[in-house]
């Protein structure tokens, strides 16, 4: 059986997911069969302007290195056809890519309450700028904004990518990417006036390095775990142990388990919970380029992307009042 | 001559560590008075609300008085001067305080039986915030219990233990949750009618 043909594999034990699937039947699914046309035309566009692109790649080349002899201007001829040949082939599907997600995650998203929006506000960045979550960074890419609120904690989130400027021997410029990840910022039910960040273990040698571009002092907490896996920075130490009880460390060391670990760093900063999880790849695009528009693995995805969210909150507990 | 430098030389090296022993643990030693003083803050946090719990309490609870005299007496002797650097007066200190929490506990646990006094806005309020403090006075007491642990160990481990009795740096004692006797079991019967 054909993932298109399968039922919508989600975990409906889950009080949040639970209806989840008869909303996918009634406004998602007639949507996307709609689509399934345009996706045909899409790619017999593809392939009308692909194969054509391919067969005068060659001449292309004979044209310009041999015939007419341009030497270096050659190179950037036939470079020009190809990207040329490859955007008016691709256009098309990427453009109904666009369309498919727009639609997707902003319908799940409102099923769930949320508002998402693709081109991020930033609102919120400068944040996790001052936090010390993030490293130095020459270029930054936000996208994927979504904000909500779950078990009456407000939340927002998005999608982050940093690029640093490096030269090489030659002396030529290039961004290299040194993160990526989703940045969630919830509101914390304890009050505070410091900072505190936890950030993955380095090492000695990488915690003494770390250390000196951090705000506030080293604190040393007692879970053996938490330790073998996080540094703390604070402010002030007894702020510090506050919000990082035990019970909240082990909450902690349990959701770094289950994300992956050195993935997820935290800072308790201006009364919200930032937590930056590396990813490492796009999150809430509703599937690929050449993913059948039809298949319900592109909305599966979007909803587990979706239920980290609750993951975090659920095991963090963030719903407790608890001042201990 | 060569031997004379070289034994120069290891002198000034000894009394270079030495030194930054000696600054290490007098470091460590202010650290853990930090701390202290930190754990002072939160309590007299705790102390000011008391009498206003208190004061509520008394308009409900005719019937307890005698748990009711017994907090004030605690608060009264937690809340006595003592000597920082005296490390049996800080003993004293740290045990009357935590003797305090549990007759607190006792009295919101025996006031489950006054509908009244449990419904009042002010006690719910007051109540809360008591929770919230000794959640603050939870927290200094780990502080404190890391800094004092990292002094014990310069203090009782060779050769810091040698420099320590020189400098007459002693070691603190820690905050221990409860007294030996508020570790006793609370009596459900007592309080379930």
């Amino acid at each position: 059986m054909s993932a298109d043909a399968a039922v919508l594999n989600i975990d409906e034990t889950r009080s949040e997911l639970q209806g989840f699937r008869s909303f996918y039947q009634k406004e998602i699914e007639p949507w996307m069969s709609e689509q399934q046309g345009k996706q045909a035309n899409a790619r017999r566009m593809a392939i009308f302007v692909g194969i054509p692109g391919l067969i005068g790649l060659p001449i292309a080349i004979w044209i310009s290195f041999f015939l007419l002899k341009w030497e270096t201007w050659a190179f950037i001829v036939v470079a020009l056809y190809v990207v040329g040949v490859g955007a008016l082939a691709a256009w098309p599907l990427m453009k109904l890519q666009g369309e498919i997600k727009a639609f997707l995650v902003d319908k799940v998203c409102n099923y769930f309450g949320f508002t998402f929006s693709e081109s991020a506000s930033g609102s919120g960045f400068d944040q996790f700028e001052n936090s010390g979550l993030l490293p130095s960074y020459d270029k930054r890419k936000l996208e994927d904004e979504i904000k909500g609120e779950h078990s009456g904690v407000p939340f927002d989130l998005v999608e982050c990518r940093l690029e640093d400027k490096q030269r090489d021997s030659k002396g030529n410029t290039r961004y290299v990417e040194i993160y990526h990840g989703i940045l969630f910022r919830f509101n914390f039910p304890k009050d505070f006036n410091g900072q505190t960040l936890v950030t993955k273990d380095s090492g000695r040698i990488g915690n003494f390095f770390k250390g000196m571009k951090k705000t506030g002092e080293r604190v040393k907490l007692e879970d053996p775990r938490f330790e073998k896996q996080f540094e703390v920075w604070g402010t002030d130490q007894i702020e510090a142990r506050y919000l990082l009880t035990p019970t909240f460390m082990e909450r902690v060391v349990e959701l770094a388990a289950s994300m992956g670990e050195k993935k997820v760093e935290l800072c308790f900063n201006g009364n919200r919970l930032l937590i930056s999880v590396h990813v490492g790849k796009d999150h809430f695009e509703g599937g690929g380029i050449f993913t059948s528009v039809t298949d319900r693995r592109r909305v599966e995805g979007l909803v587990n992307e979706i239920c980290k969210i609750f993951d975090i909150i659920d095991s963090l507990k963030l719903t407790l009042q608890s001042k201990i | 001559m060569t031997a004379l430098w070289v034994i120069i030389a290891i002198v000034v090296l000894v009394l270079i560590v030495g030194y930054m022993w000696y600054a290490g643990l007098i470091s460590k030693r202010n650290k853990a008075k930090e701390s202290l003083s930190g754990i002072d803050v939160q309590l007299r946090k705790r102390f000011d609300l008391i009498p206003n719990i208190l004061k509520i309490a008394t308009r409900f609870m005719e019937h307890e008085k005698e748990l009711l005299t017994n907090i004030t007496d605690l608060r009264a002797k937690a809340m006595q001067d003592y000597n920082p650097g005296d490390p049996d007066a800080v003993k004293g200190h740290l045990n009357a305080a935590g003797a305090l929490q549990p007759a607190m506990m006792k009295l919101f646990a025996v006031s489950e039986n006054y509908p009244d006094l449990k419904s009042d806005t002010t006690m719910v309020r007051a109540q809360d915030t008591y929770t919230e403090v000794e959640g603050h006075i939870a927290a200094a007491r780990r502080a404190y219990n890391a800094s004092v642990t990292s002094l014990n160990n310069s203090v009782e481990i060779f050769p810091g233990s040698m420099i320590a009795r020189m400098a007459n740096v002693q070691s603190m004692p820690f905050y221990e949750e409860t007294e030996e006797a508020a570790r006793q079991p609370v009596d459900a019967s007592d309080f379930l009618n």
